[in-house]
């Protein structure tokens, strides 16, 4: 008895342990840290939708420890995000979810670069190293030099002969469509991309009530859904209202 | 004998009359037979003018028959002489010669074998005859073309070119979020006895990786794009009058080189190279005469503007509402591009509305919106016109042609409590 006793606990534990790893998971994979907002409003300044003028709202963000968040996407909604996005909507699509298949040299070079997708510029410097160290760059190279008999073209357009197309643009491409469907479901006005000071203007918009959203967590889950309220235009300045977006503390 | 001499008498006297008769009414009969001629030759005028005649020396993509086949039925990717058509190590895979005959034979057979010199050869032969196979250079590679006799006689295209910048940029998005320097992390430090050189500037932004700096100052002193020809002459703030200065153009890519690297047709991204039609977009036939186009701030016609030989840098800067900005001083450096070009990253495609910048991006800086600040030239210059004898003061340091008229409410209502 005691040994079947003790293979049912046995058992029973492993089941129990299975579950919590698949909560864990789970609560990992739907688990985004709200980012924190503060919205300086001009003192004295009332909204005037009525008024016909267009306005501008900027906005500044800062991740973990203080650094700009840099070309990154972020959308104006009419709509809270949290409140209709999210709701019923599958977890944005993450890249590790796209390296099937990818060699474990690819997936440290990936890690080392900052990108989405392969083709930022930056890594451009980076090709005639990937090539010997990285088995995927290294087909990729040798297929080129076999097309275009041209070490210099074989190296320019790695990318096109790159044998894993999931790992190439798959991932953004199904982030797109995401994010699409997600600034569709709250009311997209209008979208912008931060620069390399995490700053960025919505021009051109009607005085009222929006929401910042990046709808897509940062990889480290950070998602912010901000509230704002568009004031009338300020005559010497661009931007009526700043959102100043961070981690929380 | 009498009555045979009446007889006779009466006979001259009636061919005498009919003579004259016939003779009179024989130009009114011409008349009416040319008359009738005319009238049918007016019936069937109408038929023959109707009928469009082509003019087989210019070949248009919008012809209906031209625009049934795919771009491929007619071009090669690439074309065999893809490795001649640039220099050495800027050579790759092009489309960078015209189609062969055979694709125009199957329709315009006719056109071909008419007369001595048949007009249809003009579109790419330089000289028609069949001892010469000479041709105007092809419209890719841009640079031989814009200097041909070809873009001379058709400067206008029958495509515009349709790049998403907004995709773009989403391609070159971030992947994760920015991190502090790890704690405890080693920091390495490259130490030397040797001079260290400057470290470039990091870009602000992801637009310089496309558009460079035309012209850029490097080692030059006085910055100007061509020498002037004497010392230029100063206004009442000591702002030199215009001569363009290096420096203040930005270039665009025009060249296939920019995007085969990523579309090439044999494994890239879509539109492939081989798809003309996923970027070349064809424009609508001109309905009427174009309106003329709103007056910018550039003189195209200054002695100075000479110096930009780039045709598409050139159309650019006609379209500048701020002819004198210069993108490449420090303090503008610094900024970024999307600092002032507030909506690009919000819009798919570019034009000058996209590609305007608020004057608000100026006077909300520290550099030119401090009432107090002697760089705070929008605001001097506006004073000057206050002045009882600076009525007839043109604005000088932004602009060329706009600084002649009066201060727009844009500019006169931005600093308010400087003006009382």
């Amino acid at each position: 008895m005691m040994p079947d006793r003790h293979e049912a606990n046995a058992v029973a534990g492993a089941a129990l342990a299975l579950c919590c790893l698949l909560l864990a998971a789970a609560d990992a994979r739907s688990q985004s840290a709200a980012g924190a907002c503060k919205v300086n409003t001009p003192q004295g300044v009332k909204p005037d939708a009525a008024s016909g003028q267009t306005t501008a709202v900027r906005i500044a963000v800062v991740g973990p420890g203080g650094k700009p968040v840099e070309r990154k996407r972020f959308y104006l909604l009419e709509r809270s995000a949290k409140e209709t996005a999210f709701a019923g909507m599958p977890p944005a699509p993450r890249r590790e979810e796209f390296l099937q298949g990818a060699s474990a040299e690819l997936r440290s070079w990936l890690a080392r670069h900052d990108c989405d997708t392969l083709y930022c510029p930056e890594y451009e410097a980076d090709y005639a190293s990937a090539v010997k160290t990285v088995p995927e760059f290294r087909k990729a190279y040798e297929d080129g030099l076999r097309k275009y008999k041209s070490e210099r073209l074989a190296l320019e357009w790695l990318t096109v002969n790159f044998p894993l197309k999931n790992v190439r643009t798959e991932f953004y491409t199904r982030r797109k469509t995401w994010l699409e469907e997600a600034a569709r479901r709250a009311g997209r006005v209008s979208s912008v991309m931060t620069d390399e000071k995490g700053v960025a203007f919505f021009t051109g918009i009607r005085p009222g009530a929006y929401y910042v959203s990046n709808l897509a967590p940062l990889e480290g889950g950070l998602v912010w859904d901000c509230a704002v309220t568009a004031l009338p235009p300020i005559p010497k300045q661009l931007h009526s209202v700043t959102v100043e977006m961070s981690a929380p503390k | 004998m009498k009555r045979r001499t009446k007889t006779l008498a009466t006979l001259l006297l009636l061919t005498a009359a009919s003579a004259f008769t016939l003779q009179h009414q024989a130009p009114e009969a011409a008349a009416v037979a040319q008359r009738r001629t005319q009238t049918r030759q007016r019936r069937r005028a109408p038929q023959r003018t109707a009928a469009p005649r082509v003019d087989y020396t210019k070949f248009s993509h919008r012809t209906a028959e031209h625009r049934r086949g795919s771009c491929s039925s007619c071009h090669e990717s690439p074309t065999a002489n893809w490795a001649r058509a640039r220099e050495g190590a800027s050579a790759f895979p092009d489309v960078t010669d015209y189609p062969g005959h055979s694709s125009c034979l199957g329709c315009h057979r006719q056109q071909f074998f008419s007369g001595a010199r048949p007009a249809i050869c003009t579109v790419c032969h330089t000289v028609v005859s069949p001892r010469n196979g000479n041709r105007f250079p092809f419209q890719n590679p841009d640079e031989p073309y814009a200097l041909s006799p070809k873009m001379q006689r058709r400067p206008d295209p029958d495509f515009t070119n349709e790049f998403p910048h907004d995709r773009h940029q989403d391609v070159m998005a971030r992947a994760t979020p920015p991190r502090g320097d790890p704690e405890g992390a080693a920091l390495f430090v490259r130490a030397s006895f040797a001079r260290q050189q400057k470290p470039a500037a990091r870009p602000v932004d992801s637009c310089s990786i496309c558009h460079a700096t035309y012209q850029p100052l490097g080692d030059s002193k006085d910055g100007y794009a061509l020498k002037p020809p004497g010392e230029l002459p100063t206004n009442e703030l000591r702002i030199e009058a215009y001569w363009l200065k290096k420096g203040t153009l930005k270039s665009t890519p025009t060249s296939h080189a920019s995007c085969f690297n990523c579309h090439w047709q044999d494994g890239g991204e879509r539109p492939l190279a081989s798809d003309c039609a996923g970027c070349h977009k064809l424009k609508p036939p001109p309905a009427r005469p174009a309106p003329s186009p709103t007056p910018s701030d550039t003189d195209a016609a200054h002695p100075s503007v000479k110096a930009v030989a780039d045709p598409e840098v050139l159309a650019l800067f006609r379209q500048r509402r701020v002819a004198r900005y210069r993108h490449e001083v420090s303090a503008h450096e610094g900024v970024g591009c999307t600092a002032c070009h507030v909506a690009i990253t919000s819009s798919g495609g570019l034009n000058a509305n996209t590609m305007y910048v608020p004057i608000q991006t100026c006077s909300s800086s520290k550099c030119h919106g401090s009432p107090r600040s002697p760089n705070n030239i929008i605001l001097r210059e506006m004073e000057q016109r206050k002045k009882p004898d600076g009525a007839g003061y043109e604005c000088a340091m932004c602009h060329v042609v706009y600084g002649r008229l009066p201060t727009p409410k844009s500019h006169s209502g931005l600093f308010p409590s400087a003006a009382k």
